[in-house]
């Protein structure tokens, strides 16, 4: 389906005079240097479900913790603006898994493209930062976001969006940012079964590749992320299918990829066929009044 | 809008309910602005936009009479055009006011608004800053042409005639960025293929979103002009609401064609039947919006003053079904989650609008904006 409506396009495209003659190949803005970022693998089989990370991720980051009705915590339902990372459980007929969630830091992320003012960008480190400073809160990204990671501090009277840093502090809070100190995220360290390890997304690919080998009969073979969406810098090995964890099925172009294309083109386009439109219309019926 | 049959030297009641919901509005817009989302929108994590959004995506292509009565009249060799033209940016121009007032609201940090306009900020790969950006110089543009129509009033030629001279400029510029951003605003929508339900979304919705622009600018332009002229009490000139007419169902004919083929050949026709309520709106709209004109233009009513405003009412309606569709309801949200809008979202938005009525009726009535002496 998807193969179609790209053909479409660019049928579409040479029926509007073949002025929409899509450039091939953009570059993803994480490039060839993706390899080298940081990155995060997280491995359903070896998952125990203790939400060590859920609560180092708190911790570090100083997030509130958000009680149930009867003042009962920590145990919110899904991500929020308090929450960044969260584990949930499926529980199938024959099968369960744990299910980590969280921003996926991808490699050309919808969030960075649909920003209006590049109050999120995508660093070259790897991780997707966001600047509160820049921020006009359109909401834009939370709504672009495939995986609907960036939440909104709604009850703030000026919210800002919120969502996983990878503990970067957004490179604005030097005493939230553990990277630059050769510390990887907090979530990661705090694993005690290796099922969040951290690394760059070479290594963890490599690793993933390994286990998928050594293990076939394990996993399903794949590894999310990997091309996912253009690829992610948090990558999954599961022992059930990806979607009964909460993460949508996306072919491998980058989610803004048509976005991008048409990005530089249909503003030229538009206005090079708008002034020939009222160029020769001015022209035609100016002739016509005169032969009259 | 009602028309009022008897003209009074008093000022009418609809000024008085008009004002006093343009005050409730605008009182609550700024209650809204001062103590944030939370407790006067029903907005949250699952429903980022809502009622507001959905009713800038609509008000845009509403207010597309300035830029269509603009090109035909300055550009198609069209001077009957020119007598309705104040009307029809006037009409624009509060549109495009109505927009930014609700999207100031709409915006979570309104206070760095600015940052739109920040050359080291802007992402010109984002359709919502392109759109942006274009709202902004379009109303720059929009001000020049409605200028003359208040300094003739105090008898300021100088500056008139400074605009006359460069009117071809202005208004080709306008009816360029028009033409821009009216398609953006559906471009915005192509980076939203996994939230926008697959009935509308679609790699050609620029396209789409400006032809709407262009049929539903000129049917807001037959509606209002025909209101005002009938409020005033000068006659119609049947002749030229039915050549905006024809004008329209060629490009109703156009996006109809456009639609279906779109389904078609994307092989999602069978989602008209298939998608249970979303079918059914989708049906609603081009029912409504869309056939039902169109068999109005091209029977023997498309010929007379009231087939054609009734055609404008028509794609008006079915045109605010479907961006409420494609800004709100045909974003996917999970099942368990609800959204219906706050009365404080529906009261500010309603005030919004009756402030911009407000303004046109008052201009109405102290300005000239259906000169007879234009050439």
């Amino acid at each position: 389906m998807s193969l179609n409506r790209r053909q479409f396009i660019k049928l579409a495209g040479l029926g509007m005079g073949g002025m929409l003659l899509l450039p091939k190949d953009v570059e993803a803005s994480g490039g060839g240097d993706a390899e080298n970022g940081v990155a995060m693998l997280y491995d359903t089989t070896l998952c125990i479900g203790c939400k060590a990370c859920q609560n180092a991720c708190k911790d570090w980051n100083e997030n509130p913790v958000e009680p149930d009705p009867t003042g009962l915590y920590d145990a919110p339902l899904e991500l929020s603006a308090d929450t960044w990372t969260i584990i949930k459980l499926y529980d199938g007929d024959d099968e369960r898994s744990f299910s980590r969630l969280g921003c996926m830091h991808c490699i050309d992320p919808a969030c960075v493209a649909a920003c209006p003012v590049h109050a999120l960008q995508k660093t070259s480190e790897g991780p997707v930062v966001y600047d509160a400073n820049r921020c006009i809160g359109c909401r834009y990204c939370m709504i672009a976001c495939p995986f609907s990671v960036p939440k909104f501090e709604w009850e703030e009277v000026l919210p800002r969006v919120s969502k996983c840093t990878f503990c970067t502090g957004n490179n604005q809070n030097r005493e939230k940012d553990r990277l630059s100190v050769g510390k990887g995220p907090a979530c990661a360290e705090a694993c005690p079964t290796g099922a969040l390890t951290w690394g760059t997304r070479g290594e963890l690919l490599s690793e993933a590749e390994r286990r998928l080998a050594e293990n076939a009969d394990k996993y399903v073979k794949h590894i999310y992320g990997k091309n996912d969406g253009g690829g992610t810098s948090v990558l999954y090995l599961s022992h059930v299918p990806f979607e009964k964890l909460g993460l949508p099925t996306l072919g491998p172009e980058p989610v803004p990829e048509l976005n991008d294309q048409l990005a530089p083109i249909i503003l030229p386009t538009l206005f090079i066929g708008g002034v020939l439109v009222l160029a020769g219309a001015h022209y035609l019926t100016g002739k016509k009044s005169q032969e009259n | 809008m009602t028309t009022m049959t008897k003209e009074k030297r008093g000022i009418p009641l609809s000024f008085y309910v008009l004002g006093l919901l343009t005050v409730i509005g605008v009182g609550l817009g700024i209650y809204r602005l001062a103590v944030g989302l939370d407790s006067t929108t029903n907005l949250s994590d699952h429903y980022p936009w809502g009622l507001w959004i959905a009713l800038d995506v609509f008000l845009i292509p509403a207010a597309g009479s300035a830029f269509t009565v603009s090109a035909i009249s300055h550009f198609f060799g069209r001077e009957d055009y020119h007598k309705i033209l104040r009307p029809a940016v006037l009409t624009g121009f509060l549109g495009y006011m109505a927009v930014v007032a609700i999207l100031i609201l709409d915006l979570g940090r309104w206070h760095q608004f600015y940052s739109i306009l920040l050359p080291n900020r802007i992402n010109l790969h984002s359709f919502l800053e392109e759109v942006a950006l274009s709202v902004t110089l379009y109303t720059m543009v929009l001000i020049l042409e409605l200028a003359p129509t208040f300094l003739e009033k105090w008898n300021l030629d100088l500056p008139i005639r400074f605009i006359e001279s460069g009117i071809m400029i202005i208004a080709g510029v306008g009816v360029l960025i028009s033409t821009v951003h009216q398609s953006s605003i559906g471009s915005m929508f192509v980076i939203l293929e996994h939230r926008l339900h697959p009935l509308w979304w679609t790699p050609i919705i620029p396209l789409l979103f400006l032809t709407q622009a262009l049929f539903g600018g000129l049917a807001a332009a037959a509606v209002v002009i025909k209101l005002t002229r009938e409020r005033l009490g000068l006659p119609l000139d049947r002749k030229l609401l039915s050549s905006i007419g024809k004008v329209i169902r060629i490009l109703l004919a156009f996006y109809l064609i456009c639609k279906v083929g779109d389904l078609l050949l994307t092989g999602e026709l069978g989602l008209l039947f298939t998608s249970g309520s979303y079918s059914l709106l989708v049906w609603l709209e081009l029912a409504l919006g869309v056939i039902l004109p169109l068999a109005i233009l091209f029977s023997k009513l498309g010929k007379r003053a009231d087939g054609v405003f009734w055609a404008g009412v028509w794609i008006i309606i079915g045109l605010f079904f479907n961006r409420v569709t494609i800004g709100w309801i045909g974003l996917e949200a999970p099942a368990w989650a609800t959204y219906v809008p706050h009365w404080i979202e529906v009261m500010s938005s309603i005030g919004i609008a009756a402030g911009a009525i407000l303004v046109y009726m008052i201009v109405t009535r102290l300005f000239d904006l259906f000169p007879e002496h234009t050439h």
